[in-house]
């Protein structure tokens, strides 16, 4: 539930209005969601202006509408989490995730989660190697997590179970996500891999599933462990885990818990999510591939898309 | 009693249209944002949250509800309850009492209330309402005259709903500010008729041209409270420079060029929001080297009393500054230009001067949307927008939560607003309380 444009269309619509409304030098870019937008906002020109379009199908949308109508000056970012159609692939505006998503592309590829994490942990730690191997832990742990609640999510999908709850402040619809699991911060301080199958229930519990359903997505995720990556051909690859399963905003939520717990403190997921926004490496953002086409992009269009330091790599 | 300011986190309503219940928690940092179809109840809370704030007995009485709670952080609770044989209890902290509204003729025919509904006050002058109703509804003058002499008989006994007296203190404690649907439209006090004349006459204009005289008006009320201190400062002058000339303290070069400085500031920034005249107080060009020590008490003591004179305009200076700055910052081809004589108007690109009632409905909009949050708040402020989105492009729509928030930062309002617009909540669902799951 929760307010939406009515159809891709309609959103496509107000995408076509902003451009046609915006001086032809400032940047459109859409996103899929509010999380990534916040990925990126850091790294832009501050005139640049970022729209969720809380969802693919309306981002695609609004890339068909702006290309009919032959209006340039709109580019949209997608994750790189599920199908593209064929005819999208490689063009100049239409730029896929390296990783599973946006954010997850700023956590993983461009080092903001380890960055961060090293900051916070700064204090506790008696040497910086103290810090590095702390965290380390910390972030192999959450990949690992993560990678195994989206393989459940993925096997509700293929089962047909619902894989989202409706949030009890909001109303709206939306992912379950590891606040949501009981067992989640258990599962960050064990030194055990957790259960797919307690993954399972806690989801379960969290998304309203049926018995028959839940055993149902236990079997099936336990299926998807066993498949090798295409890269290497290992099952369990934690690199490929990592850059195929990881969605940024559980990474997120994962890693508050283990920094809350080694440090006594207690920050806010939303702090985080913040701390980690600053902390990128801005060369790292000049040579990511997002970055690097964009910034093509911007060039052909004119447009300002990252601020002038942010763009020797491009 | 304990002061709620600005804390309202939570609204709780129990059988709104005799079929939602509803839990809603508010965010205490950002605006809240309550979704939901038409008829989902979204206005009629905004209406509801007003009225507790402003004591308004009626609304309460009439509140399509059987259950009202808000729940504040620090301070006391406010509930409503609806009895079933008719009447409400509200509560406040330990304070209790019961809202009993005057029974309506009970053949009351329904173009009549229809006009009660709108004008919303017994005692208000109800012939014109009630002669446009009479006439769209094909009633007979009989009838006509029949409600009208009810109106007049209950007017004459000033007949008001039994409630209790703390409700009308409650928005000292709980100040809202309710900027509905309807905001291009103003209402205000006819202050030119005569106190003889018992009814109050009420004058609907243009918003944003009530706006500009209600600026005018703060910029006048600034001058003679300007006025007033320079004159004490004046006064004060000739033994204040002989007290710093007897001192013998001297006067530190450094600290009196960025007096200096800061002065001159300060006046140019009073100056471009219309505050002081270009032809107004010193014209410091001055060089603080070439100003001998024996000189330089006698301008240090001028210096500051320049600066508390400057004083009495801070705050409307603070407003005035923030309300062109946003204004500027979103009009085309238009820039805010404020005066003691008109308030508010706008220049266009060759210079033309325009009235706020040639602006576009949009742009009328979000004057009326930023004039009413700077100008009409205390600090801690509960602010209900109604459909916020109102005329206003696309693009200004994905920034409105950030930009109203930003003008409400510094006096801590917290902001509550319904809308339908995707693009509003586009970039922060995580604001929204959508009213449609019920």
């Amino acid at each position: 539930m929760g307010l939406a444009f009515p159809s891709p269309g309609g959103f496509a619509q107000s995408i076509y209005q902003r451009r046609r409304a915006l001086d032809p030098r400032i940047a459109l870019v859409v996103v899929e969601g509010t999380t990534d937008r916040r990925a990126l906002l850091p790294f832009l020109h501050s005139d640049a202006i970022v729209i969720s379009a809380r969802g693919r199908s309306n981002a695609i949308a609004a890339h068909r509408r702006l290309n009919l109508e032959g209006l340039p000056g709109v580019l949209v970012l997608i994750d790189c989490d599920g199908e593209v159609p064929a005819d999208l692939k490689g063009l100049p505006d239409l730029i896929i995730s390296a990783n599973r998503d946006l954010e997850a592309d700023l956590l993983i590829e461009l080092g903001a989660l380890r960055r961060f994490a090293l900051d916070v942990v700064a204090d506790i730690a008696s040497t910086r190697a103290d810090a590095e191997a702390r965290i380390d832990t910390v972030l192999a742990r959450a990949i690992l997590v993560a990678a195994d609640l989206e393989r459940v999510r993925r096997a509700a999908r293929f089962v047909g179970a619902r894989t989202r709850l409706i949030d009890p402040v909001t109303g709206q619809k939306r992912k379950v996500t590891p606040q949501d699991l009981p067992r989640s911060q258990a599962w960050m301080m064990d030194n055990h891999r957790p259960d797919l199958d307690d993954i399972a229930r806690d989801y379960c519990a969290a998304a309203g599933w049926s018995s028959s359903e839940e055993a149902a997505v236990a079997a099936q995720a336990a299926v998807s462990v066993t498949v090798p990556c295409v890269r290497h051909g290992e099952a369990l690859c934690t690199p490929c885990d990592a850059r195929a399963l990881c969605v940024g905003h559980d990474l997120v939520e994962l890693v508050s818990y283990c920094l809350n717990a080694l440090t006594g403190l207690s920050l806010e997921i939303l702090e985080v999510d913040r701390g980690i926004r600053i902390s990128s490496d801005r060369d790292l953002v000049a040579r990511w591939c997002v970055s690097t086409r964009g910034q093509r992009w911007a060039e052909s269009q004119g447009v300002a898309l990252f601020p002038e330091h942010n763009t020797t790599g491009g | 009693m304990s002061d709620p300011r600005g804390d309202l986190v939570g609204i709780h309503v129990r059988g709104l249209f005799g079929r939602s219940d509803y839990d809603i928690a508010l965010d205490q940092r950002r605006p809240t944002v309550l979704t939901g179809a038409n008829g989902t109840g979204k206005s009629t809370l905004l209406r509801i949250i007003n009225a507790v704030s402003a004591g308004d007995a009626y609304t309460l009485a009439h509140a399509p509800l059987n259950e009202f709670h808000l729940e504040f952080q620090a301070g006391p609770d406010f509930s409503l309850s609806r009895h079933a044989a008719g009447g409400s209890t509200v509560r406040w902290g330990n304070q209790r009492g019961t809202i009993d509204w005057p029974e309506l003729d009970s053949e009351f025919p329904e173009w009549a209330i229809s006009a009660l509904l709108e004008q919303r006050e017994l005692s208000e002058p109800l012939d014109q309402t009630l002669r446009e109703y009479a006439r769209a509804a094909n009633a007979s003058f009989e009838e006509f005259d029949h409600v009208r002499k009810y109106f007049r008989s209950t007017r004459q006994q000033k007949r008001r709903p039994d409630a209790p007296e703390w409700l009308h203190t409650i928005s000292e404690h709980f100040p809202v500010l309710y900027i509905t649907d309807q905001r291009l439209i103003a209402s205000t006090e006819d202050e030119g008729r005569k106190a003889s004349q018992s009814a109050r006459g009420i004058t609907r204009r243009l918003a944003v041209e009530a706006a500009a005289t209600d600026i005018a008006r703060r910029i006048q009320e600034a001058d003679s409270a300007y006025t007033r201190v320079s004159l004490q400062e004046d006064r004060r002058f000739p033994g204040a420079v002989i007290d710093a000339m007897n001192s013998g303290r001297k006067v530190d070069t450094v600290g009196l060029g960025e007096l200096v400085d800061e002065v001159d500031a300060k006046r140019d920034a009073l100056r471009s929001v219309g505050l002081l005249d270009s032809d107004d107080s010193y014209q410091p060009d001055l060089d603080p080297a070439s100003i001998g020590p024996q000189v330089a008490p006698v301008i240090e003591t001028f210096l500051m009393g320049a600066t508390r004179k400057m004083e009495v305009l801070d705050d409307l200076a603070g407003k005035l500054s923030a309300f062109r700055k946003f204004i500027d910052g979103r009009f085309t081809g238009k820039r805010a230009i404020l005066s003691r004589e008109s308030g508010l108007r706008f220049a266009l690109g060759d210079g033309t001067e325009i009235r706020p009632s040639e602006l576009s409905s949009g742009e009328q909009q979000i004057t009326v949307l930023a004039f009413e949050i700077l100008f009409k708040t205390s600090p801690s402020t509960l602010v209900l927008v109604d459909e916020p989105e109102l005329s206003l492009h696309v693009l200004w729509q994905d920034t409105l939560i950030d930009d109203l928030h930003g003008m409400g930062r510094a006096s801590q309002l917290q902001f509550l607003m319904a809308t339908h617009a995707p693009a509003i909540l586009a970039n922060h669902p995580e604001l929204e309380r959508s009213l449609d799951r019920h």
